[in-house]
């Protein structure tokens, strides 16, 4: 399926951007708060090559810029 | 009347007073939620909800055994009001959470508590998710070798053709496996399977718009098919439409629970509705159905 967002080749590179927008959003609040991030990442495990990938949403376009569009295989 | 009418029918009023807390009638569940309070002996918090004014959390309790919506509204004021954690009320851990906040469902929408039929509810946007457990908490459901009961209280959005109700997962990977619930085609399918196109699985009609409660049983290694998955909404007649013998492998037993969606969240594949109480039983109460789905529809007016 088609999925809006941010690619990544490795996982690193998706933490490095979760974290980006965690710290936009001054999450955490406190240590003891559940919310720890804005965004996460998911893993495309069933493509080749596996990547890592953030999904778009409008809060996150002028941290993270522009998003592109790619193909995330998924099993329902 | 006989001496044993009247006792079962005495003991049908009690099952069915919604001031009986279900749990202290039905105690063997692995997990309870809900925004009323399920045991006289939970003392706990409801939720823990995220305010979107300041990211700031604070834990609501219960109110006369429902959801403290003064506190809510409180601590939330004008804003919109995120669940955090919904808090398993057998007070063993295993409650639903999300550390992700543009995942998090609501509970209040704008100053207004989401509600159902008078009653709070969490209300997921499609991109939600929520889950619990650690890797063998829902073990039971899929061994092969428990006859388990689920007890869900939901209200469908405008999207009964491709959303995920709950699912047990990895978290971890995309490859279907487990017991799960989900919706295509105004279908609400009950289903278990372990990756690849082997599954059981009975369907149950379901509408736009329409609030439920959904009792079914899992007892996947039945030797009789048509028993292995068993769905009843509404207090209607059970359903029970698999027909296959495939046997789920016991052997899949790192999953933890999903509520609103599938494995990963962001998909545009959550649920599109309102959730007001999820239990999931390790123990078989098929013969009090009846009286549970009764204690439920006295609290929430379903039908």
């Amino acid at each position: 399926m088609d999925i809006i967002g941010y690619k990544y080749i490795n996982e690193n590179d998706a933490q490095v951007a979760r974290k980006q927008c965690a710290d936009f959003y001054g999450l955490p609040k406190t240590p003891e708060d559940e919310t720890k991030y804005w965004v996460d990442y998911n893993k495309a495990d069933l493509n080749t090559p596996i990547f890592w990938y953030i999904a778009f949403d409008e809060s996150i376009e002028q941290i993270l810029g522009e998003p592109t569009t790619f193909d995330v295989i998924i099993e329902f | 009347m006989s001496r044993n009418t009247q006792i079962g029918f005495f003991q049908s009023l009690l099952n069915s007073d919604p001031t009986v807390f279900l749990l202290d009638e039905y105690p063997n569940a692995k997990v309870a939620y809900s925004l009323r309070k399920l045991s006289s002996i939970y003392a706990g918090s409801c939720i823990r909800v995220r305010r979107s004014s300041d990211n700031t959390e604070q834990d609501i309790g219960f109110v006369n055994d429902e959801l403290d919506t003064t506190a809510l509204l409180s601590f939330v004021g004008a804003n919109n009001g995120h669940v955090t954690t919904w808090y398993n009320q057998k007070g063993t851990g295993d409650n639903l959470n999300n550390i992700t906040a543009i995942n998090q469902p609501l509970i209040v929408n704008s100053g207004v508590v989401e509600k159902v039929n008078g009653k709070p509810a969490i209300l997921g946007d499609s991109n939600d998710l929520l889950a619990a457990g650690n890797t063998t908490t829902f073990k039971y459901l899929h061994d092969g070798t428990t006859k388990a009961s689920t007890v869900s209280v939901m209200k469908t959005g405008a999207n009964v053709t491709s959303t995920h109700f709950y699912w047990l997962t990895t978290l971890a990977s995309s490859t279907s496996i487990g017991v799960n619930n989900f919706m295509f085609s105004s279908i609400l399918r009950q289903r278990a399977r372990n990756g690849g196109a082997a599954t059981i699985q009975t369907d149950g009609s379901i509408a736009t718009n329409t609030h439920y409660t959904f009792f079914q049983i899992h007892d996947v290694g039945n030797a009789t098919n048509a028993d292995k998955l068993i769905m009843n909404i509404n207090n209607g007649l059970d359903i029970k439409t698999n027909t296959s013998s495939f046997t789920p492998s016991t052997a899949n037993s790192s999953f933890r629970l999903a509520v609103f969606n599938y494995y990963i969240p962001s998909n545009n594949f959550g649920l599109d509705g309102h959730i007001q109480e999820m239990i999931f039983w390790n123990d078989d109460y098929s013969a009090d159905k009846s009286a549970i789905n009764s204690n439920i529809n006295n609290y929430y007016n379903i039908y």
